[in-house]
């Protein structure tokens, strides 16, 4: 896996995608809809898994000696590897966040805690609708991208307005900083844990679907 | 050693070799355990699939030219100058019966058959 | 002991089927492996790697099942669908660089023996390689590790008469020490003539024969006649045929020759059986 972790890295992912892990600083800007920082991240996947297509990646890939699971395992492990730098990188930024909006966010929930629990949680949603879409067909790029992002905004419309709505979540989950933190890590921790979980739900399904795929 | 296949003849490649070692080791150009190379190189060699190659080896070794040593090669079989003689003797025996039945076909008679052969054996 | 065993392997498409397709190969042989386009050489070699998933059949290299000893089989075995096409904007150095690290075999002083050898230059990115250049790197990567099998997709196609020959030659090369083998796909019947011992031939998904060459090409006889003795009769014999205004010539199987004595036959060579095999039952 560290061979293939290698290949990747030397040859797949694709440069966008460390450009966008300083898209963690938008958490500095005044009263924003801060889980779209996160969200620029799924346009690296894109770009990595388009130019991978025009560079028949896969069927390099499978021509190694590694199971043709380990194509599916390797792509999975880069993208969680920087969802979490994604996530890590973000996360200085929202300790200063509090200096900018001393009152709070006016445009979404608050970089808080449970924030990253939500985080963790919208990843989860794109691998599980994302990584079998794509491995049904290991060619079909684009509407697997539309379609995981379109499941990470219902998700992410559902989380605002709950936070928003739900007097109680509003004062335990939606606090500024590390105001009333055991409810928001409780969410931190189910984030973390639906996501792990999650994740290793949607390569076990994509691993199945490409094994069926004739290259 | 020496090798020169014909791709016209229309005989067999694994009989152009058996014809050619088979009459090299008879003549007494190749020395009793000399070590005929590996079949896959003369296939490489000669550019030839090795299969005939094989076909001949055995050839050789079923009559008696050369013997094997497992692991180590083929080697031309120890013959005295009696044996060699007969070998000779057998090899163009066997030519010589097929090559008398033609010309009986065609109609020769020994005579003329024999006046031919002595105008050409110098030539 | 067989180094490659093909038994029953069947995958069915919505167009196309390979029905039970069977053959093996021992250690030390070259074996040609013909068809026309579309017969099913690469299902083939795709389904043997389980590129493509087979429906039913088993294949088994170096005496083991291919499915269940995937990863370690792949170490062991080279293969060649083409030529490299893939990341065509990378450098020669740096694509290798990556794939040398997943063999354990992999010898450098090899890889850089074929690089001169094919007068490769490592600083050239893939796409700067002609049709030609591109097998011969996807050859040198598919060597440099030793493989006991090489299982190769048309890996003359594209190369002039002499690189074909250089590497012809490098194919009898690898055998020589009897312990490797090799199965090639080729459109070139002259590469086979040249330095193939066994022939398989696939027409429409089946096996049509497997077998040495000289059995392969000792099987059948063409014959030509005028056209009157192209009777309805020896037309039921005849394996396929073409007509032309004076006469017609045709294939028969050997054992059929001495029942058309009458007309004149001779040898048939790899390409006329092909192309007499594939005329069948057409005017």
């Amino acid at each position: 896996m560290k061979n293939l972790l290698y290949k990747e890295f030397k040859l797949a992912v694709h440069p966008s995608m460390v450009i966008f892990l300083f898209f963690g600083a938008f958490l500095l800007i005044p009263s924003w809809p801060y889980f779209i920082a996160f969200g620029y991240l799924f346009i690296g996947i894109m770009n990595m898994f388009i130019v991978g297509r025009a560079n028949q990646d896969v069927f390099f890939t499978a021509g190694l000696p590694v199971r043709k699971s380990d194509v599916v395992r390797a792509r999975v492990l880069v993208i969680v590897l920087f969802e979490l730098m994604q996530i890590a990188a973000a996360v200085p930024f929202a300790c200063l966040n509090p200096l900018i909006n001393p009152h709070g966010n006016m445009a979404g929930m608050n970089p808080n805690v449970a924030f990253f629990g939500f985080v963790f949680m919208m990843y989860a949603v794109f691998n599980f609708v994302f990584f079998p879409k794509y491995f049904k067909t290991a060619y079909k790029v684009g509407g697997a991208v539309v379609l995981g992002v379109l499941a990470v905004l219902v998700f992410l419309g559902a989380v605002e307005t709950a936070v928003h709505l739900v007097p109680w979540l509003n004062t335990n989950v939606n606090a500024v900083g590390a105001g009333r933190l055991p409810g928001q890590l409780l969410v931190l921790a189910a984030g973390i844990a639906v996501y792990a979980l999650v994740t290793r739900l949607a390569f076990k399904r994509a691993a199945a679907r490409f094994d069926k795929v004739d290259l | 050693m020496d090798i020169v296949l014909s791709n016209t003849s229309g005989k067999p490649i694994y009989q152009q070799l058996f014809e050619q070692i088979s009459a090299q080791i008879v003549k007494g150009e190749l020395d009793r355990d000399y070590c005929l190379p590996p079949i896959r190189t003369v296939a490489k060699e000669l550019r030839i699939s090795v299969i005939p190659v094989k076909q001949a080896w055995e050839e050789l070794e079923r009559k008696g030219f050369i013997y094997t040593m497992a692991g180590k090669g083929c080697f031309v079989a120890p013959f005295k100058p009696r044996d060699l003689e007969s070998k000779r003797n057998k090899l163009v025996l066997a030519k010589l019966k097929k090559d008398v039945a033609y010309y009986k076909e065609l109609g020769l008679s020994l005579q003329q058959l024999l006046k031919l052969i002595r105008s050409h054996y110098d030539s | 002991m067989e180094i490659l065993s093909v038994r029953n392997l069947c995958k069915k498409y919505e167009k196309f089927e390979l029905r039970n397709v069977s053959f093996s190969l021992e250690p030390g042989y070259i074996m040609g492996f013909i068809g026309k386009n579309g017969a099913g050489k690469t299902t083939t070699l795709k389904s043997m790697l389980n590129l493509v998933r087979p429906d039913a059949g088993t294949v088994a290299m170096c005496g083991e099942e291919f499915r269940a000893n995937e990863l370690e089989l792949k170490q062991r075995i080279g293969f060649m669908l083409g030529g490299v096409t893939f990341y065509p904007k990378q450098r020669l150095r740096v694509v290798t660089k990556v794939i040398r690290r997943f063999y354990d075999e992999w010898d450098d002083a090899v890889y850089e023996g074929y690089l001169r050898r094919f007068d490769l230059d490592p600083d050239k990115k893939v796409e700067e390689l002609s049709a030609g250049m591109r097998v011969k790197y996807a050859l040198t990567l598919a060597l440099s590790y030793r493989p006991k099998l090489l299982l190769l997709d048309e890996p003359t196609s594209g190369l002039d008469p002499v690189s074909r020959d250089d590497v012809l030659e490098l194919f009898q090369e690898i055998i020589e020490d009897g312990e490797r083998s090799i199965l090639f796909s080729t459109q070139i019947t002259s590469d086979l003539e040249k330095c193939a011992d066994y022939v398989t031939y696939i027409k429409n998904g089946e096996i049509v024969a497997s077998s040495e060459k000289d059995d392969f090409t000792g099987a059948y006889r063409i014959v030509k006649g005028t056209g009157d003795q192209f009777t309805d009769e020896l037309k039921q014999r005849l394996i396929g045929y073409k007509k032309n205004a004076f006469g017609f010539s045709g294939l028969v199987t050997a054992e059929d020759a001495p029942r058309v004595d009458h007309l004149e036959t001779s040898p048939a060579d790899i390409e006329s059986i092909m192309i007499y095999f594939e005329k069948e039952h057409r005017e």
